[in-house]
């Protein structure tokens, strides 16, 4: 009767370090995923943020300043700011941002084109970036 | 002769099966959940490489058109008349086609499109 009882004690104790050990490393693959999850997101959104505002700058023609009335943010001289919050909703102010949107005209070899490199960025780190032209004076006529 | 008593063999197994059942359960949760984000990290990967590359295109796109405006004829446009075409490559797959009509000061587009390289 003792050995059963301590057969069927010792058979839930090994079984229970198994399932600890078991659930500590997909507890952690779990949280693994979560992470690059949250990051594809955050790449996914910086990639779509960006684009909005290179489609708004051809489309601008490079003015700032209508760019940012669009896109809520802030030009200054040719350049525009937008932040974001965790939520990809623009926010006015720096503190609450955990996003920043930047486009910085650029140098270019190229008569006649605008050029602006526009980041994405969360905090120090950079998560996307393009480099958009436009012809400086738009003398096309779209059909 | 004595006189033995049999008694049951000891019930141990239940708890193992149902914890092994757990772990096995665990696990394959685990490596879908993984492999999961991991696809999904690379198509995000993928897609940001092809819209940074689409755009590389688009600014070599605008620089020839700026060039077009400046009344010079790069090597990589054809010229029919007052109709111009050039394309930009985008990817191995892909290629950005520009069609430009000039009509005396004024440049329509008639094509700006990414279309398959491969057609």
């Amino acid at each position: 009767m003792r050995n059963k009882a301590f057969l069927s004690l010792m058979e839930l104790i090994c079984m229970a370090g198994v399932f600890a050990l078991a659930a500590t490393i997909c507890i952690r693959g779990f949280l693994l995923a979560n992470t690059v999850s949250n990051d594809r997101r955050a790449l996914d959104n910086a990639v779509r943020a960006a684009q909005n505002a290179a489609e708004l700058m051809k489309a601008c023609s490079g003015d700032a300043d209508a760019a940012a009335d669009i896109l809520c943010g802030t030009a200054e001289e040719d350049s525009l700011l937008v932040f974001y919050d965790s939520e990809w909703l623009p926010v006015e102010n720096e503190a609450e941002a955990e996003y920043i949107l930047r486009s910085v005209p650029s140098e270019t070899d190229a008569e006649l084109v605008a050029k602006s490199e526009i980041t994405v960025s969360r905090g120090e780190e950079q998560l996307f970036s393009l480099t958009v032209g436009w012809q400086e004076e738009d003398v096309r006529e779209k059909p | 002769m004595k006189n033995r008593k049999h008694s049951a063999p000891p019930v141990v197994g239940g708890v193992s099966l149902l914890i092994i059942f757990a772990v096995l359960c665990l696990i394959i949760f685990s490596l879908l959940t993984m492999s999961t984000a991991m696809a999904e990290r690379r198509l995000s990967t993928a897609n940001a490489e092809a819209v940074k590359n689409y755009y590389e295109a688009d600014l070599q796109a605008e620089e020839i058109f700026s060039l077009l405006r400046l009344g010079q004829l790069p090597d990589s446009v054809t010229a029919e008349g007052n109709i111009y075409h050039y394309s930009c490559a985008v990817s191995p797959s892909l290629e950005l086609k520009v069609t430009l009509r000039l009509d005396g000061e004024v440049w329509t587009v008639l094509q700006w499109q990414t279309v398959s390289s491969n057609t």
